[in-house]
């Protein structure tokens, strides 16, 4: 659910920015100029972040760590822990 | 569509201008700007045209001017820039103009000379002043040994001052004996010893001194003293060191050699009194004459300076006007003279939408010459091809730039400019991102275009800064989008912001944690399922293991995603220009198998990658785990080359979807089958035309096939006429040149965007390096110490990352950044074969009249 809705809301964002600017644009001369540029700034952008996105969906391997980096992600990312049952 | 993204359509006009309002309209036309005329006369040389006469006034009027402005720079006045462009000025007012340079260049030349000759006056009172000054000195030195006739004195005759000549008889020359001079001689010979003084400059004395020894074989006696203060040659302004010298010598014979000698070495020699009393009052006339001298020159500079100033506040104004003269004058040149009809026949080109503005200028001017007919503006068919015109603004001319230096346009063919607005920011902003440096930039480039009007007004000379400055839109932008990609690296000097917590997280055992050197995270447990919103998890940065295998993995493949689809984008651009000349052929037998086989074998290589990430997982099973994850790069290989693949590990499926094998045959059979009719299609159809138009030789009639071929080769001109035809085998050699260039272009071409990535990641492992050896080992510092060791370690480290990171890596970027749109981007639609526009216009020429003249 987190992940669609991260995906959603930034599609929608990008949407939104191409839609705005084409009609903001309507308002100047060079409006096909304008209108170029939104568009173009749009698409890069949502296509840099998506790419992004998806290649982390799923990811093969792991991040590969020392201990100390090991034992600071314990101390200071909240989610991180430690424990005395066996590991899997 | 807006006028940028295609050149502006032009005009070929012909213009009747009547002989007394030609001036006038000229002037307003290149007030205008928007006019190219050609020149009517190209086999008259330069010095038969009808105008030299006024051109050559106009640049002896540029070099009174220019003399001005040497003159006024010397002096150090300040010259009066309103920034103001006058109107070019009346014919009859060039009279006036002559008149007054005329006046003021032989005014200031006769005061100059003025000068020079008061200048060299005062500098010949003032080194008798030292003479009369020093010999005193030799006089008194030499009353020991020297036994003198009391009441007696010599003194030498010199022209230069007549007045000042004794009319003693040299008869009474005194006689100057030493005590073994008198015991020597014989009883009743009379000797007598003589003297000359002068001044000399003191670099030359040492080899005048030798000279002397030599040729008088050493009976002359030389004293010298040096002039403490440097004395101005009037000639060049210099400051020289001089001595005065003083030379007694026996007899007439020595006499002549001694002056011959000071004249060699272009000593002055000055009449010079014996006795004391005679030497004061010479000195005290010379004082008196210097005072006079200074206040007479004092009163010339002042004159002088009174002149220049006056000059200094019209000079801008005068340079101004007289190079719109001088233009307008080399622009009737050009035009053809009717003498029949007592008019100036011109050819321009304009461009169509600036008729109406055009025509309207031509009546300012005729209304301003008086003349009472009007011009006349007649287009003109033409199949010359026109110029290309770009209509920009201060935004868009440094993007213009970027393109036109690989090539001008050809006529009214698709401008790549508008596009690369922001592919050429964001794609540099691929290789350079980091949030931090992108801020440096965007500041920077932000601070130029809010300070644009006072720095344009400066103008300063510097190439470097003027490169900056005209492409402060380009920085900026490149800036902004740096930071965007910054934030999707996550990635601020080699640093990572954790804005939405890591969506990785790990428990372990403690006996676990305690003895492993490393651990790896596992997807399984340790990921959450979602990925980080946006950008990169900031794990990646902090564990550092393995952050170059996974960064690689994945700026490898958004480097090919940007670059497919870049080209894709450029073949797609090569659909407009086909539709937009017409050319059918080039339409369906270039285009379509062009986009079929980027899309066939390229795109597919994109999507295989978008399957993969989706498809596969660490928590799937088999046959969709990681272990079963081809490698796409190998699958794509296989493809081409119809190779089996080899045997994939035990439980997973030999391919990533089914019926995978039966699309890759098809869809490499399919692109193969394009390269056939990109090679062959166009050259066969225009044979065939040809051998059909012959067959019916019908005037004035062309096919589809042959129109669309012609017009490939030739202009877009109107009908009725015949282009000549491109030779046959010509047309085969071009096409195959082309296929081939498109076929193993596509291949390389996609290789070569994977520089985006090599740079990013060269990037990345720079600004890493800059932390881990500079700045970290002044943060790791305690103490008060620590504190000044921090503050020393962090000036290194802002000056490397300006430096390197931001100047060095910056230009590296940029420099591959339009490689891959001029070629690899470019290559696929834009021919890149005009000529620019170049309109006569007056803002152009005074600009680059002030940048000849400052050089």
């Amino acid at each position: 659910m987190d992940k669609h809705v991260a995906f959603m809301v930034i599609t929608v964002f990008w949407l939104l920015f191409a839609i705005i600017g084409f009609l903001v644009s309507y308002r100047y001369e060079e409006r096909g100029l304008i209108r170029c540029c939104v568009i173009l700034t749009a698409v890069c952008c949502y296509l840099a972040w998506m790419v992004t996105f998806v290649m982390q969906l799923n990811p093969l391997t792991g991040p590969r760590a020392k201990q100390k980096i090991i034992l600071g992600m314990i101390t200071y990312w909240p989610r991180s822990i430690i424990h005395d049952e066996k590991d899997p | 569509m807006g006028s940028l993204f295609r050149s502006e359509e032009m005009a070929l006009c012909q213009l009747f201008l009547q002989s007394e309002a030609a001036y006038a309209c000229v002037s307003e036309l290149g007030e205008l700007g928007l006019v190219q005329f050609r020149d009517l006369n190209p086999d008259v040389n330069a010095f038969q045209r009808k105008f030299v006469n006024e051109v050559r006034r106009c640049d002896e009027m540029e070099r009174k001017l220019r003399y001005l402005e040497k003159e006024i720079k010397k002096d150090g006045i300040p010259m009066l820039d309103t920034g103001e462009s006058p109107e070019a000025p009346q014919p009859r007012e060039m009279i006036d103009l002559e008149a007054t340079f005329e006046k003021l260049e032989n005014e200031l030349r006769e005061v100059n000379q003025n000068a020079e000759a008061l200048k060299r006056n005062f500098l010949e009172l003032t080194e008798l002043k030292h003479i009369l000054r020093k010999t005193q000195v030799f006089f008194d030195e030499s009353v020991p040994t020297v036994y003198k006739s009391s009441g007696a004195y010599s003194s030498s005759k010199y022209r230069r001052y007549p007045q000042m000549a004794d009319n003693q008889n040299e008869d009474e020359q005194a006689q100057l004996l030493g005590e073994e001079g008198v015991r020597a001689s014989q009883p009743g010979q009379n000797l007598k010893l003589g003297f000359v003084a002068g001044v000399i400059l003191r670099e030359r004395l040492p080899a005048f001194e030798r000279m002397l020894w030599r040729a008088c074989r050493g009976n002359v006696f030389l004293r010298q003293a040096m002039i403490e203060t440097p004395l101005e040659d009037p000639t060049n302004g210099d400051q020289v060191h001089k001595s005065v010298f003083i030379i007694f010598f026996q007899g007439d014979q020595l006499k002549t050699r001694v002056k011959k000698i000071c004249e060699g070495f272009r000593a002055t020699l000055y009449p010079c009194p014996e006795a004391p009393a005679d030497r004061r009052e010479m000195a005290m006339g010379v004082m008196t004459r210097i005072e006079d001298l200074n206040t007479v020159l004092g009163q010339t500079q002042d004159h002088r300076h009174r002149v220049l100033v006056a000059a200094a506040k019209n000079l801008k104004n005068w340079f101004v006007k007289v190079r719109k003269i001088k233009a307008i004058y080399h622009t009737l040149n050009l035009f053809n003279l009717d003498v029949t009809q007592k008019c100036l026949i011109a050819e321009c080109w304009v461009p169509l939408l600036d008729i109406e503005t055009i025509q309207l200028a031509l009546r300012r001017g005729t209304e301003r010459s008086g003349s009472s007919v009007p011009p006349i503006l007649n287009r003109m068919q033409t199949f010359e091809n026109p110029p290309t015109y770009n209509r920009t603004n201060k935004f868009t001319k440094a993007f213009q730039a970027l393109i036109d230096a690989y090539g001008v346009a050809s006529y009214r063919e698709m401008n790549p400019a508008p596009y690369t607005i922001i592919t050429f920011p964001f794609l540099f902003a691929v290789m350079f991102g980091d949030l931090g440096h992108g801020a440096i930039m965007a500041l920077f480039g932000l601070w130029m275009i809010r300070k644009e009007k006072g720095l344009a007004a400066q103008k300063t000379d510097n190439e470097i800064w003027n490169i900056f400055f005209g492409g402060r839109y380009i920085i900026f932008l490149m800036g902004v989008f740096s930071m965007y990609t910054g934030l999707i690296y996550n990635d601020i000097f080699s640093k990572s912001l954790n804005i939405f917590g890591s969506h990785w997280h790990l428990s372990y055992n403690k006996s676990t944690v305690m003895e492993n050197k490393f651990l790896q995270l596992s997807p399984k447990g340790d990921y959450e399922g979602a990925p980080y919103p946006f950008g990169m998890d900031p794990i990646w940065q902090v564990a550092g293991a393995n952050k170059i295998i996974f960064h690689n993995a994945y700026k490898m493949k958004i480097s090919i995603i940007f670059g497919v689809i870049h080209m894709i984008f450029g073949v797609v651009m090569s659909w407009h220009n086909h539709t937009y000349f017409r050319n059918r052929i080039s339409l369906l037998y270039e285009f379509i198998p062009q986009l079929v086989f980027l899309l066939l074998l390229f795109f597919y290589m994109v999507l295989l990658m978008f399957i993969k990430w989706i498809k596969f997982a660490a928590t799937n099973d088999k046959p969709y785990s990681e272990a079963c994850a081809p490698s796409i790069l190998i699958t794509f290989i296989d493809m081409v080359l119809f190779n089996t693949p080899k045997p994939p590990p035990e439980n997973c499926e030999t391919y990533m979807f089914m019926g995978q094998h039966f699309i890759q045959v098809l869809f490499v059979l399919v692109a193969v089958g394009c390269i056939p009719v990109m090679l062959l299609a166009k050259p066969l159809l225009i044979m065939q035309a040809r051998k059909q138009a012959n067959v019916q030789p019908i005037a004035g009639a062309t096919s589809d096939a042959e129109a669309g071929g012609v017009s490939n080769s030739g202009s877009h001109g109107g009908g009725g006429g015949h282009e000549e035809e491109e030779e046959l085998s010509e047309i085969f050699i071009h096409q195959s040149i082309h296929t081939i260039e498109y076929v193993l272009g596509s291949v390389s071409h996609t290789a070569s965007y994977l520089r985006l990535w090599a740079l990013s990641l060269a990037h990345a492992q720079l600004a890493e390096v800059l932390w881990t050896m500079v700045l970290s080992i002044g943060l790791k510092q305690e103490g008060p110490v620590g504190g000044i060791v921090l503050t020393c370690v962090f000036a290194f480290w802002a000056i490397l990352t300006v430096g390197i990171l931001v100047l060095m890596e910056g230009l590296s970027a940029f420099l591959h950044t339009l490689r891959l749109h001029w070629v690899e981007f470019q290559s696929k639609f834009y021919k890149g074969q005009g000529y620019a526009f170049q309109p006569f216009s007056f803002d152009a020429i005074i600009e680059n009249g002030a940048a000849a003249a400052e050089e």
